[in-house]
């Protein structure tokens, strides 16, 4: 598909559909699940849940998020699963709820499944489903019996599966509301009592109580977490698992892991040091295992250990270290268009036009670097409106880096060339090569307005639509101008109207 | 040149599809995978030393067309109905397995409002008391006799039921003691429950586990079909919401047939499935005319998969309400649009009786239809290889429409009670003296069937066995 060459800039064209019921991504139910039984743990019974059809652009994307006959049938095991493993263990059973009264068990407990606490009509509906439990035959005792049901009945509830907003779109969303999304997105569980008494005390209802309660929970080891998964799913961690090399390169199939771990390491490296988006562009911080150290050229940690480590300038970010590079390669051989194709779409959120269909990589020419081997396959009136205007001059800017990752300064006996230029909404920009690259996009509102979006995406569990042009600036500003750090950014979404404020019906 | 297809920021993920059964919402209602029965092993529920034997008893209303509705042929001995444009022609292909039987009564005389005094006597053998609708039996009924010595874990007769209920007489065909009237359940999913739950085998484990959890999971669905139909009652829904939660609300439907995967007990049901998309689907039970038929056809398959996984030995069925006023597109009827309560009276009128050439032509149509109705019943008891073990006794409450009359009661049994009963017969004796067919009491035949059974208990007022059909 030809294009005129003009920049590409950030499209929001969503149109979300579900606002009132968002059911819970799987990790969040297990999540919510250890929390509000205040197991050690998780129960593992996510694993048997229906895998949801994958969700674009993340899995907490409101349009795939059902309850559909397969998945009905699974919750209804894992939450019979579930309830009876608490219900015969009095030690867990004690951690549930610690008394011997239905009432204020299913009061109490309820409310952590609720999220809000439960109506007179539902708390005598669940009192009579403790007596049918405490009724069956099959129960240890009765107390067992009647928490056993409640629990099982809780667990498929659909106030529990679902996240709902329930009151008058338009409006500010209700304090347990707002515990209950500002939870799951920031801790990926469900609300804390502790944040339910204070969403009863009234805390959520200012910005003032909503920005102090989000700043606390943005500290959390949990929101790490969450800001790990974020990024995993924006770079596409999972793909890692998918590399596959000669081998003769001595790439292991424990390097995909490996791969995987170390750029966790180098999110929550970034998370912890209150660092930006302009960090993820520039840090010389880079994380890696024994084996990835060798790659890199520098002394690693022993073996089984990964260990952050301050490289040279000419790794600047995340896009000049092993992960992405060896995700992006064919053996040695890096792909540019691959290369390419991810900082249009990842970073800078350009939605360059595209034919559907696996990459075929172009074969070797006799005598040809790679940059010159792909520029000719792309070559003709097809393909080089996109790949020469926008794919291949922001991979070509890596070639100086191989398949695996390692610092070349040649190709085929020729110096590697990674100059370039692109036409950035700011306009058409030269750079040398990656580092001049990740400097420009450093300082690019077209790529602080991509990862603005990334992130609303993600906290507002929907594709932003035209009406989120708003919130997009917000963030954008804060991060490009303001050099919020990443958790800085997470609390600027919260504190956004389109954040706290109830869509109701699209 | 070609891009990784993750990398294709314009697409957008569909919503996904349901995706492991298929689970078509469309005209004809929902349509189910079946669960369970796809892996029923092949093999009988009972031992060939320990066979049981099954009764089952059905009673229809308002009378039959009398000479259109017994086999044309002449003689005692059944011969093919495939060409017979009588009700009888509905039968064919099993003429080995059954019986047409003329000349029964009641040992009452019709007063006042018969269709509940018919009832009352049908299966009971014993004249009714009080008044109208509220006529009620003096004696049990067969079923209940019987239920002990079949069930031998001593179950109680399933009770059925097809058609509107509180209307002017209900239910009226199954008493446990005289003037105990048992309810019987119109709903073929609740039947399949409970039938499911029945046959759990608590004997098995002694805490009695699997229909505990069949209980839980009962709760769990209808506190979450509650709790979800309350949401989508919620204000300012919108449309894409209120599918996702009727999705989910439709997708209980499930769980539902899980509740219903067959205990260890139960696994030996044959190879016949059950039609569990319409059981299920039928939950709403009879809520207009034009579904009476249907839901007799899931009646009398969950009576036969109840004995065939031996879940209980002996059931009634009750084809329509007492005074039924179901309407029938029958041909004759089409343009009309009579109910049958009507077209049996031959007038538009629920208390009087008149002569009309179309009402009777459409009677016989019914007739027909309603063996029609009975004949596939009967396939789904052949496939299980139960006629062999069984007595069915269908009986309609009126030897005719327009006269109510208790006498030529039409009966038709199938069956051999284990090769106790003869069977190929069209029973008729005649009596020169009457100028007829000799009358006998009901209770005679219920008599033998019962002696048939291996049970030597009278049943009702009357005593003898109609010995013609005993081998």
């Amino acid at each position: 598909m030809a294009t005129d060459g003009s920049p590409l800039p950030l499209v929001l064209d969503g149109a979300p559909e579900h606002f009132r019921h968002v059911r819970l991504t799987h990790a969040q139910w297990e999540n919510s699940v250890r929390d509000v039984l205040r197991l050690t743990d998780v129960t593992g019974f996510f694993e048997a849940l229906a895998a949801d059809v994958a969700a674009y652009p993340y899995s907490t994307n409101e349009e795939v998020l059902e309850v559909g006959p397969e998945l009905v049938v699974d919750y209804a095991e894992a939450a019979e699963g579930v309830a009876a493993r608490i219900a015969a263990d009095p030690a867990l059973l004690a951690e549930v709820y610690p008394g011997t009264d239905a009432l204020e068990f299913v009061t109490e407990v309820g409310r952590r499944f609720y999220r809000r606490p439960l109506t007179d009509t539902e708390l005598l509906s669940f009192q009579q489903i403790f007596d049918v439990g405490a009724g069956l035959a099959s129960a240890t005792d009765p107390w067992s019996g009647g928490v056993g049901l409640v629990l099982e009945v809780l667990l498929q509830s659909p106030r529990f599966l679902y996240r709902i907003e329930a009151g008058a779109a338009g409006e500010r969303l209700d304090g347990y509301e707002l515990a209950m999304k500002l939870s799951y997105f920031i801790t990926n569980s469900t609300p804390s009592d502790a944040l339910l008494d204070r969403a009863a005390a009234g805390e959520l209802d200012s910005d003032e109580g909503l920005r102090a309660i989000a700043r606390e929970l943005v500290a959390t080891a949990s929101a790490r977490d969450v800001l790990r998964g974020f990024h995993a799913e924006t770079f596409d961690f999972a793909r890692f698992a998918t590399i596959t090399k000669d081998e003769a390169l001595g790439y292991a199939a424990s390097t995909s892991a490996e791969l995987e771990t170390a750029s966790g390491m180098f999110f929550d490296y970034l998370f912890d040091e209150s660092l930006g988006v302009r960090d993820i562009l520039l840090s010389d911080v880079a994380y890696m295992s024994e084996s990835m150290a060798a790659l890199y050229a520098v002394d690693g940690p022993g073996a089984g250990q990964f260990v952050g480590v301050t490289l040279a300038g000419e790794r600047p970010g995340f896009f000049t270290q092993l992960p992405f590079l060896m995700l992006h390669s064919v053996n040695e051989t890096p792909n540019p268009i691959a290369r390419g194709a991810a900082i249009n779409y990842d970073v800078l959120c350009a939605e360059v036009p595209a034919d559907t269909g696996e990459l075929t990589f172009p074969p070797a020419l006799a005598d040809a670097t790679n940059r010159e081997r792909v520029t000719s396959v792309t070559s003709g009136p097809t393909c080089e409106s996109c790949h020469h205007v926008y794919l291949n001059p922001l991979g070509f800017a890596f070639e100086n880096f191989d398949g695996l990752g390692r610092v070349r300064a040649e190709d085929g006996g020729r110096p590697v060339d990674t100059s370039g230029s692109y036409p950035f909404v700011e306009g058409q920009l030269d750079f040398a090569g990656a580092r001049e690259l990740m400097s420009l996009l450093a300082e690019s509102q077209q790529a602080h307005r991509c990862y603005a979006a990334h992130l609303s995406e993600y906290g507002l569990a929907h594709v932003l639509g035209p009406e989120e042009e708003s919130v997009v600036d917000v963030l954008a500003t804060a991060s490009l101008d303001g050099s919020a750090s990443l958790a800085d950014l997470v609390v600027e979404l919260v504190m956004d109207p389109a954040f706290h404020t109830r869509r109701g019906a699209p | 040149m070609k891009l990784p297809i993750r990398s294709q920021r314009g697409a957008r993920v569909r919503r996904p599809k349901l995706n492991r059964r298929a689970f078509l919402r469309g005209s004809a209602g929902v349509t189910i995978g079946l669960p369970f029965l796809e892996s029923v092993p092949e093999r009988s529920a009972w031992s060939a030393d320990s066979a049981p034997l099954f009764a089952f008893f059905i009673g229809t209303s308002n009378g039959v067309v009398q000479n259109r509705f017994w086999p044309s042929a002449a003689g005692t001995a059944l011969t093919d109905l495939s060409t017979d444009v009588n009700a009888a022609g509905a039968l064919a292909g099993f003429e080995q397995w059954i019986s047409f039987l003329q000349g029964f009564t009641y040992t009452a005389n019709p007063t006042g409002d018969t269709h509940a005094q018919s009832y009352v006597q049908t299966f009971t053998g014993a004249p009714g008391e009080g008044g109208g609708n509220q006529t009620t039996s003096t004696a049990p009924s067969i079923d209940t006799i019987l239920a002990p010595y079949l069930n031998p874990d001593g179950a109680e007769p399933l009770a059925l039921y097809a058609g509107r209920k509180a209307g002017y007489i209900d239910e009226r065909l199954s008493f446990s003691a005289p003037g105990q009237l048992r309810a019987a359940e119109g709903n073929p999913y609740q039947v399949y429950l409970g039938l499911v739950q029945a046959g759990a085998p608590s004997g098995d484990s002694a805490d009695g586990a699997i229909a505990d959890r069949i209980a839980r999971r009962s709760t769990a669905i209808d506190f979450v079909r509650d709790d979800l139909s309350a949401l989508l009652a919620g204000a300012d829904l919108g449309a894409r919401d209120r599918q996702r939660l009727e999705l989910h609300l439709d997708s209980l439907r499930e769980l539902e047939l899980r509740l219903g995967e067959l205990p260890e007990g139960m696994s030996g049901c044959g190879t016949t499935t059950l039609d569990l998309d319409a059981i299920v689907a039928s939950a709403d039970t009879y809520r207009l005319s034009g579904m009476l038929e249907h839901i007799v056809d899931l009646q009398m398959q969950l009576a036969a998969f109840a004995f065939a996984c031996n879940v209980n030995h002996v059931a009634t069925l009750q084809h329509g309400d007492g005074q039924d006023a179901e309407l029938y597109d029958v041909p004759s009827n089409l343009e009309r649009g009579w109910n049958f309560h009507h077209i049996s009276h031959r007038v538009q009128s629920d208390g009087a009786a008149g002569m009309d050439d179309v009402a009777e032509a459409a009677h016989a149509e019914i007739d027909r239809l309603r063996l029609e109705t009975f004949r596939r019943g009967l396939v789904r008891f052949e496939e299980y290889g139960l006629l062999e073990r069984s007595v069915i006794m269908w009986a309609n409450q009126f030897g005719d429409g327009p006269s109510g009359s208790f006498r030529n009661l039409p009966i038709i049994l199938a069956g051999n009670a284990g090769g106790a009963l003869r069977t190929g017969l069209h029973l008729r004796t005649e009596d020169s003296e009457l100028g007829g067919v000799l009358q006998r009491y009901n209770g005679q035949l219920l008599n033998t069937i019962a002696f048939a059974l291996g049970v030597d208990e009278q049943i009702g007022v009357t005593e003898g066995l109609v010995d013609e059909l005993l081998v």
